[in-house]
């Protein structure tokens, strides 16, 4: 963990936005994250906070004011600049990988854009840290169903595309044998 | 922004859900309707028990206006057998909010701290409709 956090967030970076455990089993189940989740608190006057995973240690993402502590949902930056979402970063005393979505903020919160921003948002979660306790909270690789269908998809177009060939040749033959 | 009732506010969810009815079988009503009644007996009545349990930072505990209309909805989206939300979660504002979400879709049924409701709806996370609920 090195640099001032004033240097521009990288394509690849991955950022880390804190959701307090006592809502943890409402916003986060197996099917993602919830919109709320990056809904701008009284707090967020300026914008919504996130922070760099490259700049803070995991246990002070963990950390906070919340009294029953925090679990983190971790974003690709690319994908919030794919989806438009500008992120910034805004150092603070002692938390040099803090950063904003300054368009997001509770001034704006009942705005169309601060809706469909929280639906990009949700979208684009990748995992919950500590992952170790929350592996059921992956979404970063497909899962083993979609792995599944996926595969079985394969099959059937390769026997699908034998068939096709094999109706083909028989056909050519039947023509020839037909037609001396 | 027109005035939507409860069952008009359940037609958009149905539609956009409509391919699940063949992961659910030719009949997924009696299911919706179980599921509605668990969030109805495990969550709804256990907020309006104790709402500061979501009381933390920087969000206010749901109100009891907004957990009473969450319950109505609730109530009214079982007995239209409507899909079930994927989340119910306060809001940091003190409401309630129902969500469901597809690929394409997401559906956010948001009962705000003083009791009224509004529906949004997203296609690809752009609006495409947003409307005031009326419950009653």
């Amino acid at each position: 963990m090195c640099g001032s956090g004033a240097d521009p967030i990288a394509n690849d970076e991955l950022l880390y936005r804190k959701i307090p455990k006592s809502k943890l089993t409402c916003l986060v189940t197996e099917a993602g994250v919830e919109a709320e989740a990056f809904a701008p608190g009284k707090h967020d006057t300026t914008g919504l906070s996130f922070l760099r995973a490259k700049l803070t240690p995991i246990g002070v993402a963990l950390q906070g004011r919340s009294k029953f502590g925090y679990v983190v949902a971790v974003l690709p930056a690319d994908a919030l600049r794919k989806a438009g979402i500008p992120i910034e970063p805004k150092p603070e005393q002692g938390l040099p990988g803090h950063a904003e979505i300054t368009g997001l903020s509770y001034g704006n919160r009942h705005a169309d854009r601060c809706e469909e921003w929280k639906d990009l948002l949700a979208r684009s979660v990748l995992w919950i840290e500590p992952r170790s306790q929350y592996p059921h909270y992956d979404w970063s690789e497909p899962s083993s169903d979609e792995r599944e269908f996926g595969q079985s998809r394969l099959v059937m177009a390769i026997v699908l595309a034998a068939v096709i060939i094999a109706m083909i040749a028989l056909g050519i033959l039947i023509a020839a044998a037909v037609d001396p | 922004m027109k005035l939507l009732t409860i069952s008009e506010a359940a037609e958009p969810i149905v539609q956009t859900t409509g391919a699940e009815k063949q992961v659910l079988g030719s009949n997924p009503e009696f299911q919706h309707r179980e599921d509605w009644q668990m969030i109805l007996d495990r969550e709804l009545l256990e907020w309006g028990a104790r709402p500061d349990q979501f009381a933390d930072e920087d969000s206010i505990a749901p109100t009891r206006k907004a957990v009473a209309t969450a319950y109505q909805i609730a109530t009214q989206m079982r007995d239209a057998a409507a899909p079930p939300p994927m989340w119910v979660t306060p809001t940091t504002e003190g409401g309630v909010a129902f969500a469901r979400r597809d690929s394409t879709f997401t559906i956010r049924l948001v009962v705000r701290p003083d009791g009224s409701a509004e529906l949004i709806v997203l296609k690809e996370s752009r609006i495409e409709s947003r409307d005031e609920l009326s419950v009653d």
